[in-house]
């Protein structure tokens, strides 16, 4: 191993072959080293063509070109195979970082026409990778690893958790696309309720992402002049809930329209129990003197003498 | 009538009854009877005697489908922990004080809400051979609570019977729990493997129990398990031998045509068995962790039966709103007393006060009471509780 400084246009950057990171943020890196200047040189291998290739340090790559610099430090790996290399890149950046699961998919795609041998791939690379050591797990990740460049920078920049990504790859390019501008606006907990209910709604009726959207009430919303992009989003996950869960929902409806027709004041909180399932309501009120809890008792009376209050506790009947 | 077994997802069925493809024998358990038993009622088999089974095991729960995988082979080893233990119900719901036997582990059936799949420690069809330890600790246990009507089963983690024309376990713990007149012992079942039971002279204390279902979801999601009307004729062979039978119409699944499909099979079923000789039927409805949607979405992606309308059940587990269990229990609780099964107790598995007070108009205080309920129609002692 030698180290070297050597010339950034003297590297293959379209040899990707020993690549498995896409997506960084650089902003971090770019103060580092203008600062104190790159510690830690990157690896490379000689290949034919040009007479570098990247075995690892894309990042330190990127940041260098963005600061306009000519030269990098490098360690010259002297290793003809290219497995062997690929396993160097994989061990040097596992012992310093945790992958995220676009690296993930990406070193086993890597691994996989490598090794051809997937259960050795599984039973040696899974425990590394933090993935449970099962063949089903590879077929996930292969799938993510081919999914669209645009996806991948979503599931990136979301920190989208495995089982969406497994979701996502089991729509067809057409409905990914359809969903991509609904979930952009999104916060991740409500991305993913919206698309573990697309998904669902999917499988229970059989219909596609693009039936499901296109019902008259979701397209009025997609095609309002008046809503932004985040409005239309909430409003749509909000039809998509109804639409999957019907009863519950048309529980929490009727609850709230009995709330609205007792007209309780705003220092009168009543909850539904949680799911219908303990039959415990719950009245909560806040109280800073004695007078204002005199006021609530008060209030409180007034509310057990209101007939239509009652018809929350006769339950709710499914049709 | 449909054909005994329906089509299933692996081909492991031999003359309606399980062989699995390749039997693995532990070396340490090779001299035990169950072992010697199993392997001579698989003469025809590949077998291979081991050292040590976590190899094996490792390599079936590397594969795409370790709980198919594993249906496939059969492995003859020791039991390491306790073979006794009480059931662990769920909490927050009312329990029933029932005691397990894990003598065997995971079942060849396939039923797609099946909770085994999501232990996969060992998805291997695995029988424990070291039944000395087995009735030892069964003496312990029995002897601490001598005083005291009990319910014991091996149900829990496998069909008590799926695997009986090959280890016999059967014939043992009938034999054994025939001389523990105070223990009422339960083999639960979905299939018609019954040969061996029919061997012996019932005693009082033991309930061959079928958990059964509607037609329709027996067909669409208990892969591997026979109709539920050969179960009900299987039932009525060995009621009519003299043995108190038990039904388990559990999980209840809510579908379409629900109501006569549970309907139907409650009148062909009060039909076939004298009610004189029904020990219990219990209700439950589909519950499941939630980490099993996923393993069922994988193993079993026709299914739509998981994406019903669920809440988060007290317990965590994902159940039916209460009033949809109740509409579902309070129509198979009608069905049952129109076809003539009201003197018959009928108790809920795992589920809350609220529904048996809606339900059954009475709540049990305790699990003892359930246990009471139970257990003093078939002669228990008022003063064993």
């Amino acid at each position: 191993m030698k180290l070297l400084d050597i010339l950034i246009d003297d590297l293959n950057l379209a040899d990707e072959r020993f690549r498995f990171s896409y997506h960084f943020d650089l902003k971090k890196l770019l103060i580092s080293i203008k600062k104190i200047g790159l510690t830690s040189p990157v690896l490379v291998v000689k290949r034919k063509g040009l007479p570098y290739v990247v075995l690892s340090g894309w990042k330190r790559i990127f940041a260098c070109l963005e600061l306009s610099q000519v030269s990098i430090s490098a360690f010259l790996i002297e290793e003809e195979d290219d497995s062997r290399a690929f396993f160097l890149s994989l061990y040097e950046n596992w012992a310093s970082r945790d992958f995220n699961i676009l690296e993930k998919a990406e070193i086993l795609l890597k691994l996989n026409g490598l090794m051809k041998d997937e259960r050795k791939i599984v039973r040696e690379f899974f425990p590394l990778l933090d993935i449970p050591a099962n063949l089903s797990y590879f077929d996930i990740f292969l799938k993510i690893a081919h999914l669209d460049p645009s996806w991948k920078k979503v599931i990136f920049q979301k920190k989208m958790p495995l089982h969406l990504a497994q979701f996502l790859t089991e729509f067809n390019r057409d409905d990914r696309e359809r969903l991509l501008p609904l979930i952009l606006p999104l916060n991740m907990n409500k991305l993913k309720q919206f698309i573990e209910d697309l998904h669902e709604l999917s499988k229970k009726t059989g219909e596609s992402l693009k039936a499901i959207l296109s019902t008259p009430e979701i397209l009025s919303v997609s095609r309002s002049d008046n809503l932004s992009s985040l409005q239309k989003s909430e409003k749509i996950r909000s039809l998509v809930r109804t639409k999957r869960y019907p009863t519950l929902s048309s529980w929490k409806k009727s609850f709230e329209t009995s709330i609205k027709k007792a007209q309780l004041s705003k220092e009168v909180d009543f909850d539904s129990p949680s799911f219908y399932e303990d039959g415990q309501f719950s009245v909560t009120f806040s109280l800073h003197d004695k007078e204002a809890f005199q006021k609530r008792i008060v209030k409180l009376e007034e509310l057990g003498a209101d007939e239509s209050l009652f018809s929350l506790f006769e339950g709710f009947v499914d049709e | 009538m449909r054909a005994f077994f329906h089509c299933s997802k692996v081909l492991w069925m031999n003359d309606n009854r399980y062989f699995p493809e390749k039997v693995f024998v532990t070396k340490d358990c090779e001299s035990f009877p169950i072992t010697k038993r199993i392997l001579n009622n698989t003469h025809h088999l590949p077998v291979e005697f081991i050292t040590d089974s976590r190899e094996l095991i490792a390599d079936v729960l590397v594969s795409r489908d370790p709980v198919g995988e594993g249906k496939k082979l059969l492995l003859v080893t020791h039991q390491r922990g306790g073979y006794v233990k009480p059931c662990p119900c769920t909490p927050q719901y009312i329990g029933c004080n029932y005691f397990i036997i894990n003598a065997d582990l995971n079942c060849p059936l396939d039923c797609s809400y099946c909770i085994l799949q999501l232990y996969l420690n060992n998805p291997l069809i695995t029988v424990h051979a070291n039944t000395s330890v087995l009735y030892r600790q069964l003496d312990d246990f029995l002897h601490k609570n001598r005083d005291r009507a009990l319910r014991i089963g091996t149900g829990e983690l496998g069909d008590s019977l799926a695997l009986d024309h090959l280890t016999g376990r059967s014939s043992e713990l009938i034999s054994y729990f025939a001389r523990h007149p105070n223990v009422f012992f339960e083999l639960k079942t979905k299939t018609a493997n019954i040969d061996k039971i029919l061997e012996h002279k019932p005693p009082n204390n033991i309930v061959i129990a079928w958990s059964l279902n509607s037609d329709k979801i027996s067909g669409e999601e208990e892969f591997g398990a026979p109709p539920v009307l050969e179960r009900i004729l299987a039932a009525r062979l060995v009621s009519q031998a003299g043995y108190k039978v038990g039904f388990h119409f559990d999980p209840i699944i809510y579908h379409e045509g629900w109501a006569d499909g549970y309907g139907e099979v409650i009148e062909t079923l009060m039909g076939q068995i004298d009610r004189k000789k029904i020990a219990w039927i219990s209700l439950g409805s589909l519950r499941f962790p939630p980490a099993l949607k996923q393993v069922i979405q994988k193993r079993f992606p026709n299914t739509k039966k998981i994406y019903e309308e669920f809440i988060s059940g007290k317990d965590g587990k994902m159940r039916y709103p209460k009033p949809l269990r109740q509409r579902l229990y309070q129509r198979l609780v009608h069905d049952l007393k129109k076809a003539g099964a009201g003197e018959i107790p009928v108790y809920f598995c795992m589920e809350s006060k609220d529904i048996w007070l809606e339900v059954q108009k009475k709540a049990p205080r305790s699990k003892k009471e359930v246990e009471k309920l139970l257990t003093l129609r078939l002669g228990a002692n008022e003063n064993d509780f």
